[in-house]
């Protein structure tokens, strides 16, 4: 804890972000320490039940012993011993995916077997061993898992899944960070979670080859190759499946990202008076940030091979029509994948706005909109609306 | 990346002008800052050119050609000072905001 340490007050930012990344895995951009000098850290402890927090004996929390165990190789083969875990019911984690979930089922999942004996095809001597692989051992450290990205939205909101009906949710304050380029990667990591991208991409589409000149020696070279492997997946579940979710990911961080920095350049320019605009500053910077935003967006689809023609499932700055009323109204979101529709803007903008009801309304009835502004405007500036009617 | 950058060329007025947006923020090198598309001088004229060949008949002869010029124009500025530190990046920015208008069919600003 903060607390504890009274020295860390006299150590630079930079001292303390990286001080700070080697207690939790996690990464800060150095402006953190200055806005927030004291705040309560939480250590990252694998061995934890990450539900109730109490110790466990193997990584993995909940998994390890949330269900019964055995120890068949302790034990003669048709003795069992039961654990129960908590007298309290336990409340089950969200997940990123459901097990019946299309993408949960091809990639790579840890193997769980509880242990517990049961009668199987008349065989009562059958019980699985316990517990699952040994390979939790042998994982790779736990900022492996932040260069990886999830594949749906549901990780990046957290309450999406539960809230109401044109409910307002933030988007999660790791979301980004942990799944955005990690400044601290390292050749190793990216190597191995390149590996295992290639190999969840060769899964998908077993014609998929990555095209590299090499791999890359600088931060930013391994950055962008990660995103592209991230991009490259996306596409594969999009190409060969039609599955949008991954898709709706990859293109909220692009946009994020994109964002972020036209909007940095465009008040930089605007502040040194060069950009020429005769409109107000903050409506000029924010048209280029959209028209950059945009511009990139469809730069990258078409790199990634996916068609945003009419009537396809990505779109992008096109007319979506509301047919229902006799006098045919439209709107146009920046972009929309699938039934989630992506806003860019500088404004705070809620369902009273005409125009995000005016998104709900069109005929494609997005689920979601998602409000994308600049990091720079502060906590909670990219979130997600739901469709008050669904 | 590796492989050949083979950019979007704009379809739409609407399309072009988010194009030129986007050179408004990223002149006078063009270059991507975030590294996701190596874009260059190049590459941005050319899809400049093509997406104007591509809305030539919605916009008009006139105008298509009023745009022509102003590109070669807005090049030759934006070439004569890569570092942004003189006018000629400015006077490339301006005709960026008139070509804007141009297509907009709006009096230039």
């Amino acid at each position: 804890m903060v607390q504890n340490s009274p020295n860390i007050e006299y150590k630079s930012l930079a001292r303390r972000a990286f001080a700070y990344y080697l207690r939790t895995g996690r990464s800060l951009a150095e402006d953190a320490f200055r806005l927030a000098p004291v705040r309560a850290e939480l250590k990252f402890n694998p061995n934890h039940d990450p539900r109730d927090g109490r110790f466990t004996f193997a990584a993995g929390g909940a998994r390890s012993t949330g269900a019964p165990v055995a120890r068949d190789r302790l034990r003669p083969a048709n003795r069992v011993e039961v654990r129960s875990r908590s007298s309290k019911p336990l409340t089950p984690a969200p997940r990123a995916f459901s097990t019946d979930d299309p993408l949960a089922a091809k990639m790579p999942a840890r193997r769980f077997h509880d242990g517990v004996y049961r009668l199987q095809d008349g065989n009562a001597t059958a019980l699985k061993p316990v517990q699952f692989e040994v390979e939790s051992r042998s994982r790779p450290p736990s900022n492996y898992n932040a260069l990886i990205r999830p594949m749906t939205l549901q990780s990046g909101f957290p309450g999406l899944l539960e809230a109401a009906r044109g409910g307002l949710i933030n988007m999660g304050d790791e979301f980004f960070q942990m799944t955005g380029p990690a400044l601290d990667a390292t050749s190793e990591l990216t190597r191995s979670a390149s590996n295992v991208l290639i190999n969840q991409i060769t899964k998908i589409d077993p014609h998929y080859r990555f095209d590299s000149l090499g791999f890359p020696q600088t931060i930013d070279g391994m950055n962008n190759q990660l995103n592209q492997l991230h991009r490259d997946r996306a596409a594969a579940f999009y190409r060969t499946r039609r599955e949008v979710r991954p898709l709706q990911v990859e293109t909220l961080h692009f946009l994020q990202r994109r964002v972020d920095d036209a909007y940095a350049e465009g008040v930089r320019r605007q502040k040194e008076g060069r950009l020429n605009v005769r409109l107000s500053p903050d409506e000029a910077v924010g048209n280029f940030v959209d028209q950059e935003a945009r511009r990139g967006l469809r730069d990258m689809y078409r790199w990634m091979g996916i068609s945003i023609n009419r009537g396809e499932l990505v779109q992008v700055n096109r007319r979506h029509y509301d047919t229902r009323e006799n006098d045919r109204t439209y709107r146009i979101p920046d972009a929309r994948i699938g039934k989630v529709a992506f806003d860019m803007t500088l404004t705070r903008k809620t369902l009273s706005s005409p125009q995000i009801r005016g998104f709900f309304n069109t005929d494609a009835e997005p689920e979601m909109v998602i409000i994308v502004r600049p990091r720079q405007l502060g906590p909670n500036h990219t979130y997600a609306i739901k469709n008050p009617g669904r | 990346m590796s492989r050949p950058y083979d950019p979007y060329i704009p379809e739409t007025v609407g399309e072009l002008i988010d194009h030129l947006g986007s050179m408004m923020l990223s002149s006078p090198t063009f270059v991507d800052r975030l590294g996701d598309f190596p874009r260059t001088i190049n590459s941005e004229f050319f899809v400049l050119k093509e997406g104007l060949k591509a809305v030539r008949k919605k916009i008009g002869e006139e105008r298509y050609a009023l745009c022509l010029e102003m590109a070669d124009q807005m090049r030759a500025h934006f070439e004569a000072d890569p570092e942004d530190k003189t006018d000629d990046s400015l006077a490339g920015r301006q005709l960026i905001a008139n070509m804007m208008a141009v297509l907009r069919n709006k009096p230039l600003p």
